[in-house]
């Protein structure tokens, strides 16, 4: 520690600070404008002069460090003049047209002209006549003018997100940021955000309110797994919302989001939006009240109840609601109801990430917070496309290569983004992983290069796992998978030169019908070198959904009560019945896809659909058409109008997450508030409410006055959530704890070979997947005109050679066939994929791609195969 | 006794040949003085609108909170009020509005006559405060 004085006084700093972050750190204050905490410093301000005693001129507080015995003065005269000067400099190439300015009320500039008493242009502005140029993104607009060069934006592209789309053109006075490399702009908004003045502004929306007079609400991202803290700010007359903002110290993001956070807001909205209550008289719907749709609601189930019994009805949850609404509709599903059969998304997308690490690592969900990746110094990326999917949980990864140099190892076999960063990229076939990963385990049992007191003491199962390794030497992982033995021997070398290894799977793992086997053989993997232990570098599965782990915890799947508690063990059962007072049926129930089956035998009666489109996220469309005429009664409760609900006799409108209050649980188990911004628009009301009412008026009455007293119960029956009452999540939410005390268990994982090949007839690997202007199935995004604009077009992207084959050219319309059904598309010429692997970027919707996939499950998960299938295309 | 009496009656007679001070209000009206506030108006630009750029300063600095407006943005990037209110019933006609005003936009005009049957047309919005500006010229 050194010891140096600050204006006067005494302080201590550390030798590696600055004289700034030793002022900030004991809240002298500095004036700044280009510092920022989270970027390299840039040191084109000059207004954190100060003067050391004994340096000749005053130094720049953001860029000196601090020495023993350093004496300071933040505030002499001559430094006051110099930061003048230097701001005077500043708004030569800055109008003072605060008024007209989006950054007005929140500009650093502004301020600092106030602070310095400064109310107009001292020095005669030369006006620059800049063509207009287009920015990277048409969501932001570039005002050339007010641009003071701090050059934050062209550092926060570059540095935090990687974009590496801006740059400084031309030099000298008409320099100018320039957005280079337009084609590598993902609209994140990063620069936006970063921006200290109005020369970077949204222009999404058309009505601008002023910072003093938008209500701001601080609430979580809907929009993916990572919860990232924002805040909405809503127009309070009006009830819109008409911009979202961040705030650079709060949440797990900390100021960065990425485009369908920043500007996909407004399909909240949206005139799409269902108005009012619509009950089907005669096969048409007729708007009604909310008595009367909720009164037939629970009249019609009563009657279904009293005729086939409870197990006729089938209920469908969301893990897009929130923790509260899925704690009631089970709740009321199980209580009121009587009945097992609740399941909802999280299962499609990653159910099997909960299943295997549940049996692995005796947590199902992620192992260390988001920010532990920071530490690793191997990041292993496999079937996870996180720039675009998670893109702060990508930021964080790049934080890791940034500060500890951490080496990247990709498996993917489609080119992502992260292969410019990746040191090693493997390319499995599709649906191999299972090989590779244990022809990797066996590479590193044979160099002797695991933890034999960890797996003695806390594991079990080593020995049969090992056991069942023989036959994945390196000649037969390249048989299988394609992978060269020497690619597999470069990974286990920086394997095992690394010493955190971070793991990183996503969707590409899950979403297969072995989905369950390739998260235990990749947990096999961690438990070797005990990367899951807290001083490991973890293992992380990526969530799509943001709430997918809220509704796993909330017990809104077939086989659980809430807090993980099996619905078959008397013990939990019992807690739950005597803690709601009625009967909870012991058997499990059927899930999302057995449901469906389930219809078409005619057992399932009933069906209530809230926040979800089967029609979109099943296989095999047809067939589920034909089951749902089956349905003597469908309930769909939305915020849109979804496929499905023009086969349902009542349709419920319900709030976005702007207009409710509640919790989500992100994908490192962080539970966080979502706020209330806005009414509910039209004649919506917030489904949990939606809930107690029907619950109510069907003799189990709910009589909650908002969701806190949910929580509040929530908190008192699931140890897990045993602190998330209201009062606790004001600030950052808090992680639900990790403390299993079982032993962590290896399996023996089988490999087989994927369902499908392609053979003659149908020669290519078809991959569907999102991409990142959309989210989920795109109900809600769809219809944000903010990525509307930036929408890229669905594509079938393919490579060259098999194009030529197919004889299709670039943006040809093409079929695509497989052996279930086939779609109409476009077709784009792509060098990002190997040949015979082609990569669908789609949503599902409008295209239903559902046609095309095998209808095949996960036997433990019961994730369907959603990631590969077999096909061909032909013009048409 | 009768001398304080005809002087009164002289005055009298005085003031029948002077000519009268009154004003007959309504169909005759005084000018109000120079430094009169009255009703609020708003200016016109080169395009025959508000030159009113919706900047909400009027709105944060009007002590009895009688402004409300909505800004929006035009297609060439121009503000404009989409929502300008102003309730003449609750305006203490202080003038801070127009010291305000950037881009003298509103000004205090000289109506006084401010006689209504609902308090609803008390508010005005663009369009009357444009129509003040012909009482104002």
């Amino acid at each position: 520690m050194f010891k140096l004085m600050i204006d006067g006084k005494e302080y201590a700093a550390r030798p590696e600070q600055t004289i700034l972050q030793v002022a900030k750190g004991k809240g002298i204050y500095i004036p700044t404008m280009c510092y920022h905490p989270r970027l390299a410093l840039l040191k084109t301000c000059r207004l954190c002069l100060v003067d050391v005693e004994g340096a000749e001129m005053p130094m720049a507080a953001c860029a000196t460090p601090v020495l023993e015995g350093m004496v300071i003065h933040t505030h002499t005269d001559r430094v006051a003049k110099m930061r003048l000067e230097a701001l005077k400099f500043l708004l030569i190439n800055h109008p003072v047209e605060c008024p007209v300015c989006d950054a007005g009320g929140e500009c650093q500039l502004q301020d600092r002209m106030y602070e310095f008493g400064i109310d107009h242009n001292e020095y005669p502005r030369e006006s620059r006549e800049l063509p207009r140029i287009p920015y990277g993104t048409p969501l932001i607009r570039q005002w050339f003018d007010r641009c003071v060069m701090c050059l934050r934006c062209i550092q926060a592209c570059l540095e935090i997100v990687g974009a590496d789309v801006l740059e400084v053109a031309e030099h000298g006075f008409p320099s100018h940021v320039k957005a280079a490399r337009i084609e590598n702009c993902i609209s994140c908004g990063e620069c936006l955000h970063m921006c200290p003045v109005g020369a970077l502004t949204e222009d999404l929306s058309s009505i601008k309110g002023r910072t003093w007079q938008l209500k701001r609400v601080q609430t979580t991202c809907p929009f993916c797994g990572d919860g990232c803290q924002l805040e909405l700010n809503a127009l309070v007359r009006r009830n819109v919302i008409v911009k979202v903002t961040t705030k650079g110290e709060v949440g797990i993001n900390q100021g960065s989001l990425c485009v369908k956070g920043r500007f996909g807001y407004d399909f909240v909205n949206h005139p799409d939006r269902l108005q009012k209550p619509l009950v089907k008289k005669s096969g048409v719907f007729d708007e009604a009240s909310w008595e009367e749709a909720l009164n037939l609601v629970a009249t019609k189930l009563q009657e279904i109840k009293e005729n086939y019994g409870a197990q006729s009805i089938g209920g469908i949850s969301s893990s897009r609601a929130t923790n509260e609404e899925n704690y009631l509709f089970q709740k009321w599903m199980r209580a009121c109801i009587g009945t097992n059969h609740i399941d909802n998304g999280a299962r499609l997308a990653s159910g099997s990430s909960f299943y295997g690490m549940w049996a692995s690592t005796g947590q199902p969900g992620m192992t260390h917070a988001m920010d532990d990746i920071v530490g690793a110094d191997l990041i292993l990326l496999v079937g996870a496309d996180v720039y675009d999917d998670n893109l702060i949980f990508s930021n964080k990864m790049r934080e890791a290569m940034r500060r500890n140099n951490a080496k990247i190892v990709l498996v993917d076999p489609r080119k992502t983004q992260w292969e410019k960063w990746a040191n090693l990229w493997l390319r499995p076939f599709p649906g191999t992983d299972i090989a590779w990963i244990n022809g990797l385990i066996r590479l590193l049992i044979e160099r002797d290069a695991f933890l034999k007191e960890f797996i003695k003491s806390k594991t079990e199962g080593f020995e049969i796992m090992r056991f069942s390794l023989q036959k994945f030497s390196s000649d037969f992982v390249k048989e299988a998978t394609g992978i060269s033995s020497e690619d597999l021997e470069a990974v286990a070398d920086l394997y095992m030169a690394a010493k955190k290894r971070g793991i990183v799977f996503g969707s590409g793992v899950t979403q297969h019908a072995n989905g369950t086997e390739i998260v235990k053989a990749l947990c096999n993997l961690a438990l070797l070198t005990g990367e899951n232990e807290e001083e490991g570098g973890g293992v992380y599965p990526v969530l799509s959904q943001s709430n997918a782990q809220g509704a796993f915890d909330m017990g809104a799947f077939s086989e659980f009560l809430p807090g993980h508690q099996r619905v078959d063990d008397p013990k939990a059962r019992e807690k739950f019945e005597e803690a709601w007072g009625r009967k909870i049926p012991a058997k499990p129930g059927f899930t999302y896809g057995e449901m469906f089956d389930r219809i078409l035998e005619g057992k399932i009666k009933a069906l209530y659909i809230f926040g979800e489109d089967p029609f979109i996220t099943l296989p095999n469309l047809e067939r589920l058409k034909t089951g749902i005429r089956h349905l003597e009664f469908l309930v769909v409760q939305d915020q849109f109008m979804p496929h499905v609900g023009s086969y349902a006799s009542v349709v419920l409108p319900g709030a976005s997450f702007a207009e409710k209050e509640g919790t989500f649980t992100s994908m490192e188990r962080r539970i966080q508030r979502v706020r209330e911004a806005i009414f509910p628009v039209a004649n919506s009301k917030p489904d949990w409410k939606i809930l107690c009412d029907l619950s109510t008026r069907m003799g189990y009455p709910m009589e909650y006055r908002d969701p806190s007293e949910v929580m509040a119960e929530i908190s008192s029956l699931v140890p897990l959530y045993a602190h998330a009452r209201y009062q606790n999540l004001e600030k950052s939410g808090i992680q639900w704890p990790l403390a299993s005390e079982r032993k962590r268990r290896f399996f023996p994982i089988e490999y087989k070979e994927p369902i499908e090949q392609p053979i003659e007839e149908y020669p290519l690997w078809i991959l569907p997947s999102g991409f990142h202007y959309h989210y989920g199935i795109g109900t809600t995004d769809k219809r944000a005109k903010g990525l509307a604009k930036v929408y890229r077009e669905t594509a079938l992207e393919i490579n060259p050679d098999d194009a030529q084959r197919a004889g299709v050219n670039d943006l040809d319309p093409v079929k695509v066939i497989s052996p279930r059904g086939e779609v109409e598309t476009i077709c784009r010429i792509s060098q990002t994929l190997p040949e015979g692997i082609a990569y669908f970027a789609t949503q599902f919707f409008p295209i239903p791609i559902n046609n095309l996939l095998i209808p095949e499950r996960d036997p433990v998960s019961e994730t369907p195969e959603y990631r590969v299938c077999i096909g061909r295309i032909e013009r048409r | 006794m009768i001398i304080p009496l005809l002087k009164g009656l002289w005055l009298t007679l005085r003031r029948f040949f002077s000519r009268p001070i009154t004003i007959q209000y309504p169909e005759e009206k005084r000018p109000p003085a120079k430094r009169w506030r009255g009703i609020e108006y708003f200016e016109k630009d080169e395009r025959g609108q508000t030159k009113c750029i919706a900047c909400g300063l009027c709105m944060i600095i009007c002590p009895s909170e009688c402004i409300y407006v909505e800004t929006a943005e035009d297609e060439e990037g121009r503000r404009y009020p989409l929502t300008y209110e102003l309730d003449a019933a609750r305006c203490i006609y202080c003038g801070y509005c127009e010291e305000v005003c950037p881009v003298n936009a509103i000004f205090m005009g000289k109506t006084y006559e401010w006689v209504v049957e609902t308090r609803k047309s008390l508010v005005m919005d663009t369009e009357k405060l444009l129509e003040q500006k012909a009482y104002n010229s």
